[in-house]
């Protein structure tokens, strides 16, 4: 069954999506959506998709799934035969849930951020963005510096799930909204781990190394 | 194109752009584009005087300068965490000066020592219980603190370790409570004199 990934590389949700298709082990297909400068998510064809006008949109067949923790948690369901990346129940799975939570809304501010410094695209000034934005960086670092205490290394479980990849890129693109990672020693050391991680994709702002 | 960018390999750091490896002392000793070639002494960069002390690492930009050699309580520590301050140093000093912490080893009650260690180093005691406290002056409005623990891992791994992460997580919401505060007085004052 062709899986279908409706793409704009640019897009650090549509690099969520990747990074899960290829740690899955997946193959798919792209079909590149011209959101700078041609704004075709706002158009017709792409609006019966997604109303929202919004990527990442997946294909699995004929369904067709939007909004990227739900394409995540598509994923880890339908193909994750080990189970762990969307653990199934208990304490885990719920914590899964709270961390896909936190990137859903939570991190909303850093996507905002990186598209008004990177784009010009409209949004709150550099300052505001840039301070909320690192605000929420500093909850993921005293998060995983409490969890090292724990002898635990990745967001939600004792292995990476896909929590760890809806919240990498938040982290690893934030120089592009200017914060760099100089007082995150907690969420340095968990993105080496998840650089490591069988699978493994970088997408341009964030480079094979660092 | 910064050094820190480079990688370590074995007990050189290579540059990230032209792979140019620089030894400890900051001399470089190989350039890839010319294998065979001795590379002069007079290529390096210049070299930052470091030292490894109260689980932190310490350097100057002086090169004259002498580390303060702490007491030996210093020499095993236990990382705590660090945490990045909106304010400048005297402010911080001031919070931290009166500050106190349940011990950790003891459940007794008793008085928190504040002490220097040197100009950048401070200790926090109560009880059985040392935090060391090391201060980074980033700018006049932005200080870290470093923290950790005097002793050893086998005493204070896990769960010592979470005692003091909740207590400079509260210290620092103290002093930005604080500093938030004192903007407020500043601006009242301000609007006091239009």
């Amino acid at each position: 069954m062709p899986l279908t990934l409706y793409n704009f590389d640019l897009d650090e949700s549509c690099y969520k999506v990747r990074l899960a298709l290829s740690m899955l082990g997946l193959e798919w297909e792209t079909i590149p959506v011209d959101v700078i400068p041609g704004k075709e998510q706002l158009t017709p064809p792409f609006l019966s998709l997604n109303p929202l006008g919004r990527l990442p949109v997946l294909k699995d067949d004929d369904f067709t799934v939007t909004g990227t923790e739900a394409i995540l948690a598509h994923l880890a369901r339908t193909y994750d035969t080990s189970g762990t990346w969307l653990p199934a129940q208990g304490e885990n799975f719920t914590k899964v849930m709270k961390w896909l939570n936190f990137s859903a809304r939570d991190l909303e501010v850093t996507i905002s951020a990186r598209q008004h410094m990177l784009f010009g695209l409209p949004g709150r000034d550099d300052e505001t963005l840039r301070t909320a934005s690192a605000k929420m960086l500093r909850i993921m670092d005293d998060h995983m510096i409490a969890r090292g205490f724990e002898g635990a290394r990745w967001f939600a479980a004792a292995h990476a799930t896909i929590a760890d990849i809806a919240l990498f890129p938040a982290f690893a693109l934030s120089r592009d909204f200017g914060v760099d990672h100089d007082e995150y020693p907690a969420l340095r050391s968990w993105a080496r781990r998840f650089r490591k991680l069988p699978g493994f994709l970088t997408m341009p702002g964030i480079p094979d190394y660092h | 194109m910064k050094l820190s960018f480079g990688f370590v390999r074995d007990d050189h750091i290579d540059c990230l752009y032209h792979g140019w490896q620089y030894d400890t002392g900051g001399r470089c000793r190989y350039i890839p584009a010319h294998p065979d070639l001795t590379v002069p002494e007079t290529i390096r960069v210049t070299a930052y005087s470091a030292l490894e002390r109260a689980g932190m690492i310490w350097t100057t930009f002086d090169p004259q300068s002498v580390f303060p050699l702490a007491p030996e309580e210093t020499e095993q520590a236990v990382p705590v965490r660090s945490i990045y301050l909106e304010c400048g140093r005297e402010q911080v000093l001031d919070m931290l000066r009166p500050a106190s912490f349940q011990p950790y080893r003891q459940s007794v009650a008793a008085n928190t020592e504040f002490r220097s260690l040197g100009s950048n180093l401070y200790t926090l005691s109560v009880a059985e219980d040392t935090l060391l406290i090391g201060v980074q002056t980033i700018s006049g409005q932005r200080t870290a603190l470093h923290i950790a623990i005097a002793g050893t891992l086998e005493a204070y791994e896990g769960r010592g370790q979470a005692h003091f992460f909740q207590w400079a997580n509260t210290l620092r919401h103290r002093i930005e409570e604080n500093s938030r505060h004192g903007l407020s007085n500043l601006s009242l004052l301000t609007g006091g004199a239009h």
